[in-house]
């Protein structure tokens, strides 16, 4: 089944826990680039994230017109995609090789003594929605469906993203952030220049990412936006533990499927206005900054979604919906 | 922009795609039929197409190599004069007329599901009227082996005096294809295809108790199962229906190894072709409980022996035309 723990040459569990044994025991102090390599990983604290370090490099972001056809992409999402754009990072930088874990959020949310949200944007079958269900209490804690510590955190917000990487920093006096969509799309490439990291077609994609399967509809499938769809036959409902697929070939996990992911950039209707340098879309470049933007496909997500260039529309910046989660970088 | 924008709001919810069904082209051929109970028949115009897979189409299709290697080389084909092809798969009504004309005993058993072994062996008591799941006469007759189909299209032809054999593969592939190049009649990508054809359905696993050999595959949502009336879906730019899915259909070509022996004018491979095996055909189309691979216009099913009754398994007809 798809969601037995798979190891990987590059970055399996066991790999990466002696990697922290091996790692010296500077764990608080800020450690810039020193030493850092590409594909290596690294915690700087025993609470911290597992980062893995994605190597500079140039690539081309967003998809084109062939991709989206082939992909059966709707304009209503497609047409957010382009124009594919040559975005250059000059420096190496180090992304979580998993999604924030509900545990790795708990423990945030109790240092900071930060107040439990009583409201998150879950599916309404009442008015088949995503809208949330007024009265209802959801959040984190309580999604709505069963979770335990290795689960991506859900019902969480751009801001929530943004404050749980400021005290990582504070933390480790490190630099901790959102990515920026074009570092995220970055790292979910992995190097590769396909539609996907393993090439075109999405055969294999139900042994590989967590989208919609046949018990995620079970439990939703009163929702009239369905007609008849294409999804995996797996019993998994909503979250798996992270890593519970194969890691793609810059050794992170998750990137397609899951949960959304957070970006640092500004919303903004496509790429046409984007920084090439790999920042992210800001005020001064035309972005909307009241809303934010997701990437990278949830649980519950059609096949075409599941894809690098995916952009998940822009919501305010303390929105919290359900499938929402965040992945944090750390710059070297 | 300081207002969100329809995108911007529904970003994150199921966005919900129109469903605009699209008509066969004016140009189809009207169906037409040699007899009132006969199966309906569509003008195939005489034409070229290049035949098979090509080795990226089978690897974005995830099918597996065993499979895979017959559908190669692609091959380019030529049919010199139009024909006919069933716009449906035969149904069990149409079947039925054809055993109670010729006094047909019933097959010794079919193959069907043993969900506890999670195979798909012969077994006693099944039959084109007993398939182990409801059907009516509307729906395509399955456990239907290579010869019944054979005689079956002897009886029309002695019937109408018009000359009805099985398709050739090319000629079921050319038909399938409607003049696409892409996997399937619909595209390259199987995403389109839960409206379009009765592909592995959520009903259809369910009801087979979720056998192990499914697993982790690409379904359709619906809760239907096994097989649906002919043409419950659209037809393919010929105007056929069910060129992908619902039963598996014969093609008349002995077995071979490849395409490399594929014919160039379109006709079936025959006991006068080299290195084939005609005790055994294969099948295209793909059918209710398949991979989504197996459902592509190129593919080439298992060879199977010519007295062998299997539960997915129909046919279509075609006849040669003046």
């Amino acid at each position: 089944m798809p969601m037995l723990l798979r190891t990987s040459a590059l970055a399996a569990p066991t790999l990466v826990a002696l990697a922290m044994v091996a790692l010296p025991a500077s764990a608080h102090a800020a450690d810039g680039a020193a030493g850092k390599k590409p594909g290596e990983t690294f915690q700087d604290c025993p609470e911290c994230q597992t980062m893995v370090v994605i190597p500079a490099g140039s690539f081309k972001m967003g998809s084109t017109p062939e991709e989206r056809a082939r992909e059966g992409v709707p304009a209503s999402f497609g047409d957010h995609e382009g124009p594919v754009r040559d975005i250059t990072i000059a420096k190496p930088f180090a992304i979580a090789t998993t999604e924030t874990t509900r545990g790795q959020y708990a423990r945030f949310v109790q240092e900071t003594a930060r107040p439990i949200p009583t409201e998150c944007a879950d599916y309404n079958p009442e008015n088949d929605s995503w809208a949330g269900t007024p009265g209802k209490v959801v959040n984190w804690q309580k999604p709505g469906f069963d979770q335990t510590d290795d689960h991506p955190v859900v019902c969480v917000s751009y801001q929530d993203g943004v404050d749980y990487a400021a005290w990582l920093s504070k933390k480790t006096g490190n630099t901790y952030r959102l990515a920026s969509e074009a570092e995220w799309e970055y790292a979910a490439r992995g190097g590769t220049t396909t539609t996907r990291y393993w090439g075109e077609g999405v055969a294999g994609i139900c042994n590989k990412a967590k989208i919609m399967t046949t018990g995620t509809w079970a439990k939703i499938n009163n929702s009239d936006g369905w007609t008849d769809e294409l999804m995996c036959s797996d019993p998994a409902s909503y979250t798996v533990p992270v890593a519970s697929y194969d890691a793609n070939p810059f050794g992170v996990y998750d990137m397609l499927g899951s949960v959304w992911e957070w970006v640092a950039d500004c919303a903004a209707e496509d790429h046409s206005k984007l920084p090439a340098d790999g920042s992210p879309q800001t005020a001064a470049n035309g972005g909307d900054c009241e809303h934010r933007l997701t990437k990278g496909g949830a649980f519950h997500s059609r096949v075409w979604l599941a894809r690098p260039a995916t952009r998940g529309g822009g919501q305010g910046g303390t929105n919290r919906p359900v499938a929402s989660g965040i992945r944090v970088v750390r710059e070297l | 922009m300081r207002r969100p924008t329809p995108w911007l709001i529904s970003g994150l919810a199921l966005a919900i795609l129109p469903f605009t069904p699209a008509a066969a082209g004016d140009d189809v051929a009207k169906p037409f039929a040699d007899c009132r109970d006969c199966p309906e028949l569509v003008t195939i115009p005489a034409g070229t197409a290049t035949l098979g897979s090509t080795p990226a189409e089978r690897a974005a299709s995830g099918i597996v190599p065993l499979f895979g290697e017959r559908e190669g080389p692609t091959y380019d084909v030529t049919f010199a004069h139009s024909y006919a092809i069933g716009r449906t798969e035969v149904t069990r009504g149409q079947y039925r007329a054809f055993v109670e004309a010729t006094r047909r005993p019933d097959p010794a058993g079919c193959g069907v599901h043993d969900a506890k072994a999670d195979t798909w062996s012969p077994q006693p008591g099944y039959n084109w009227h007993n398939a182990g799941f409801a059907q009516d006469d509307s729906h395509p007759a399955v456990c239907i082996s290579y010869d019944d189909a054979v005689a079956y299209t002897a009886w029309l032809s002695k019937k109408t005096g018009k000359p009805y054999r099985l398709p050739s593969d090319a000629e079921w592939e050319y038909a399938a294809r409607g003049g696409t190049k892409t996997a399937w009649y619909w595209g390259a990508a199987p995403e389109a295809g839960c409206n379009e054809a009765n592909l592995l359905s959520a009903g259809t696993i369910e009801k087979l108790g979720w056998p192990k050999s499914l697993a982790g595959r690409f379904v359709c949502s619906s809760q239907r199962s096994f097989t649906v009336p002919v043409a419950s879906y659209r037809p393919n730019p010929f105007g056929l229906y069910d060129m992908a899915g619902n039963a598996f259909e014969w093609s008349a070509d002995c077995n071979s190894k490849d395409n490399a022996d594929g014919h160039r004018d379109g006709s079936a491979r025959t006991a006068r072709d080299a290195g084939v095996d005609c005790t055994r055909h294969y099948l295209k189309g793909g059918a209710f409980h398949t991979p989504f691979w197996l459902t592509r216009s190129a593919v080439r099913g298992a060879p199977i022996p010519a007295d062998l009754h299997m539960f997915a398994v129909g046919f279509r007809v075609a006849r040669s035309v003046d």
